[in-house]
């Protein structure tokens, strides 16, 4: 049959049917019938993936700008790609589910609008003009594509247009502020009095048993932390650095100086005049005249600074630095190498235009001799030795460390002497303590349990230690003479607020009996006061007081009674006579513009909340 | 293609009466099938088009409204902002862009005290783009106009028969509002509940009380204390 096919392509239904295949491929495209390229998604929203790359990618971009906010301070662990993987997977999550919503509302920002809105950041341009050499760089520093940040802006610009179109679009009506000033505006009057703890104090210091009672039956209060004694071995580089023999230096700098042999290097000022086709002619005469004046006398660095078209170098009299011959175009080169020091070149053409050359410095060049490099090759080869020395000795020490059953063993044998530390905390940070890794080491079964000696710890760079333990203290209670003095502070503060809450119910039982807060505190010797119109936002009081206050239920008629226990243990009792609800008529017109935006922004970011949990129960998220 | 038992000549002439038979109707369904699928990417141009033109009108009229260095928006940039959104709703009409114009409309308007003409923006959105969640918040914030207007049954009867998907909780706390300002307590302080579960926790919340705890505080208080029996003395605290 494909014969027939073959033999009939002449014919016209065969050709209709050719033309038809064709034709579906010119109006539909090729992308509908491109397969995926197998990368593995994090997550599918929708059916849409989000790659392990784009994941990494976040994930990067996170970490870059921790960076950048902490430098150096930044903590190790914060930096963990696990830890950073779940936030970089929720945020890409977030800005899918927007802008597939934004997509499916024909939200859109055109490419042209896109490349407008990059070409005005500040952060990609140079004096005051878009630089796309600085727009790439900028991008690569933080990992981004031009493509994928394009991308990026765009998904972001939409989504904010839809959040804001939900969110920032929202009121609050004038009912709604009504009800809002009925409470915000509320007004309540009391008056309280107070009663101080300290006043209970005096009186209840408790007597010896009854502080060894409380010693006793709060033992875990009082616990001494863990401590231990250590003895280590140390080896340093600094233990190792030794002379070397003048012969080995004299080797090293023979098979050596070859590699340290250095160019010579011209030091050049230059006055620059730009020149064009037009005007070329006009350049040349113009640094010609200049020249006169040179050779005459004048400063070169005062005309660099007064003619020059190079402004970066002008400014320090057209210095521009070293070079060994390869700094700048041929031409200048080779203008530079036939001058003599302080000598001013004839203007010389490049494609900048046209210069006066003048070297200001020559350092000759060739191999170092052997005393000039001396003292560097020392260092090295001292370094080398050393460090070559203390592998071995630290290889050595893996060993026997871990063979011996102490380490005295091990130090006569590498000639070390055992040191002792101070008395170290589990919590320390100070001494050997000071290593987190020397912590851990101390406190393993192996070491304290077992009693062995540590495997060799590196400390830091070429600095190694073996510990073991010498002395433990486990954790114990305290001495009773050594917190004597906290039990009893923490006894008077206990009994004092009991002994003030009892006093409260007992004055309450007063207050409702129709005494009078003004007639209690008089006869108890309290301070008391009158608040009237307090309003819930006031911070009149201390704030569990206002709380309290304003818990109470809002009664027609008669007062309420009751009291509350504040922060510094002083107990405010109080009587509420009445409540005034608040209108919104008495709110003074900026007042109530205020609360006008404070209402509709909280409605606001409540929708905001509630959109992206919708956008998110309505799609279909997996994460793999 | 069809029967093996023909020749290669006998199947050409088949094809050729078919030809002569449907040919004219077989090019016609193409020429009409080609015309559709130009057609159809021609309006998807066109409403990619539409929308990014929108898009940038959108972002002006947004511009315009941010608050300058007083915090304030001042008349004329409110003025330019009312033009712009009259724009996305005159040219892009139906359009999200052209809903979320009216939103801000809407939002001016109550704003400068005419619940009217912010009712009249919100039935607006109903009518050209109350897609969705759009059309959700449309009724929401029609319903919370009207009620301010005076007019809570309708509010109401709004309220209730919005299918919420998105705006459950809001929509709830409406309905509260609604009921206190009739000074049904009971049914307000129900709303405002339901409105507190299913907003669940938000994240971030500042360190003031919500509003709506506010409310939910004022209807649910906590009594004063009552008076214990008894009352020990310093002596037997100290024992």
């Amino acid at each position: 049959m494909l014969q027939n096919i073959r033999k009939n392509s002449q014919g016209i239904a065969a050709k209709i049917i050719i033309g038809l295949i064709v034709g579906s491929f010119a109006l539909f495209g090729v992308q509908s019938i491109l397969i995926g390229s197998g990368v593995t998604n994090v997550a599918e929203i929708d059916g849409e993936g989000i790659t392990a790359l784009d994941l990494q990618q976040a994930i990067n971009v996170q970490k870059r700008r921790l960076l950048s906010m902490f430098g150096d301070q930044v903590d190790p662990s914060m930096l963990d790609d696990n830890r950073l993987q779940g936030p970089a997977l929720e945020a890409l999550i977030r800005e899918k589910l927007y802008t597939n919503r934004a997509a499916s509302h024909n939200l859109r920002v055109s490419e042209a609008e896109l490349n407008a809105r990059i070409a005005a950041m500040p952060e990609f341009a140079m004096d005051g003009q878009f630089s796309p050499e600085l727009y790439r760089n900028v991008l690569a520093q933080n990992g981004y594509s031009p493509a994928l940040f394009k991308n990026l802006l765009g998904s972001e610009s939409v989504t904010r247009q839809l959040r804001s179109g939900v969110s920032a679009t929202e009121f609050s009506t004038p009912l709604e502020l009504d009800l809002t000033a009925r409470l915000t505006q509320q007004k309540r009057d009391i008056r309280y009095l107070t009663i101080p703890l300290d006043s209970f104090r005096a009186a209840l210091e408790p007597e010896l048993e009854e502080i060894k009672a409380y010693y006793d039956s709060n033992v875990a209060k009082f616990m001494a932390p863990e401590a231990v004694v250590l003895e280590y071995l140390e080896i340093q580089l600094e233990d190792f650095l030794a002379d070397v023999e003048e012969e080995d230096l004299l080797n090293a700098y023979e098979t050596r100086k070859g590699d340290m042999t250095r160019a010579e290097e011209r030091r050049v000022s230059h006055i620059l005049i730009e020149a064009g086709s037009s005007d070329d002619a006009a350049a040349q005469a113009q640094l010609e005249e200049l020249k006169a004046q040179l050779d005459q006398g004048a400063e070169f660095a005062q005309l660099a600074q007064q003619y020059s078209q190079d402004i970066g170098s002008a400014e320090f009299g057209g210095d521009l630095g070293f070079t060994a011959g390869d700094a700048f175009p041929s031409e200048m080169e080779e203008a530079l190498a036939a001058l003599s020091i302080d000598e001013v070149s004839a203007p010389v053409k490049t494609e900048a235009g046209w210069h006066l050359l003048k070297m200001t410095e020559l350092v000759a060049g060739g191999v170092p001799s052997f005393d000039e490099v001396r003292l560097q090759i020392l260092d090295e080869l001292r370094g080398q030795n050393a460090r070559t020395e203390l592998v071995r000795q630290v290889e050595t020490l893996r060993d026997l460390a871990f063979n011996a059953d102490n380490l005295n063993g091990p130090a006569q044998e590498l000639g070390l002497t055992i040191e002792t530390s101070d008395r170290l905390l589990r919590t320390s940070n100070t001494g050997l303590f000071q290593y987190p890794a020397v912590v851990t080491a101390s406190f393993s079964d192996e070491v304290l349990a077992d009693g062995h000696n540590s495997e060799v710890i590196e400390v830091a760079e070429n600095h190694f230690v073996s510990v073991r333990i010498a002395e433990h203290f486990p954790s114990q209670p305290r001495p009773l003479a050594d917190v004597q003095a906290q039990i009893i502070i923490a006894m008077v503060n206990e009994r004092a607020a009991k002994a003030a809450t009892y006093k409260a119910e007992e004055l309450l039982v007063e207050l409702i009996g129709g005494a009078g807060v003004e007639k209690v505190a008089l006869t108890g010797g309290y301070e008391w006061q009158v608040e009237l119109g307090l309003v819930r936002e006031s911070g009149a009081l201390p704030e569990i007081a206002m709380k309290r206050i304003f818990q109470l239920p809002a009664m027609d008629e008669g007062s309420q009674y009751d009291y509350v226990t504040t922060a510094s243990g002083d107990i405010l009792l109080f009587e509420l006579d009445r409540v005034t609800q608040g209108s919104l008529q008495d709110l003074p017109e900026a007042r109530s513009r205020e609360l006008a935006q404070r209402v509709g922004s909280e409605l606001g970011s409540r929708l905001d909340e509630q959109y992206i949990r919708a956008l998110r129960d309505q799609a279909d998220i997996q994460v793999m | 293609m069809v029967d093996t038992d023909r020749t290669d000549d006998e199947q050409v002439e088949a094809l050729k009466r078919w030809w002569d038979e449907n040919g004219r109707s077989t090019l016609i369904a193409i020429a009409l099938a080609v015309a559709a699928s130009l057609g159809w990417q021609g309006f998807r141009d066109y409403r990619i088009e539409q929308a990014e033109a929108a898009s940038i009108v959108y972002d002006e009229m947004l511009e315009a409204l941010a608050p300058t260095e007083n915090g304030q928006v001042d008349d004329t940039r409110r003025r330019t902002a009312e033009h712009l959104a009259g724009v996305l709703k005159t040219e892009y009409g139906g359009s999200t862009y052209s809903a979320f114009a009216a939103f801000m409309l809407a939002k001016l308007q109550v704003e400068g005290g005419d619940l009217a003409a912010a009712e009249e923006e919100l039935r607006w959105v109903l009518a050209n783009a109350g897609d969705g969640e759009v059309g959700e918040l449309a009724q929401l914030r029609l319903a919370r106009v009207m009620a301010a207007r005076g007019e809570h049954q309708q509010a109401l009867d709004i309220l209730i028969g919005i299918q919420a998907e998105s705006f459950e909780p809001s929509v709830a706390r409406a309905i509260g509002d609604v009921h206190l300002a009739l000074g049904d307590i009971d049914k307000a302080n129900a709303a405002y509940q339901e409105a507190l579960v299913l907003g669940g926790q938000p994240s971030g919340r500042s360190e003031a009380a919500s509003l709506l705890d506010l409310q939910l505080e004022q209807l649910n208080p906590v009594p004063a204390r009552e008076i214990k029996q008894e009352i020990p003395d310093l002596e037997e605290i100290a024992q």
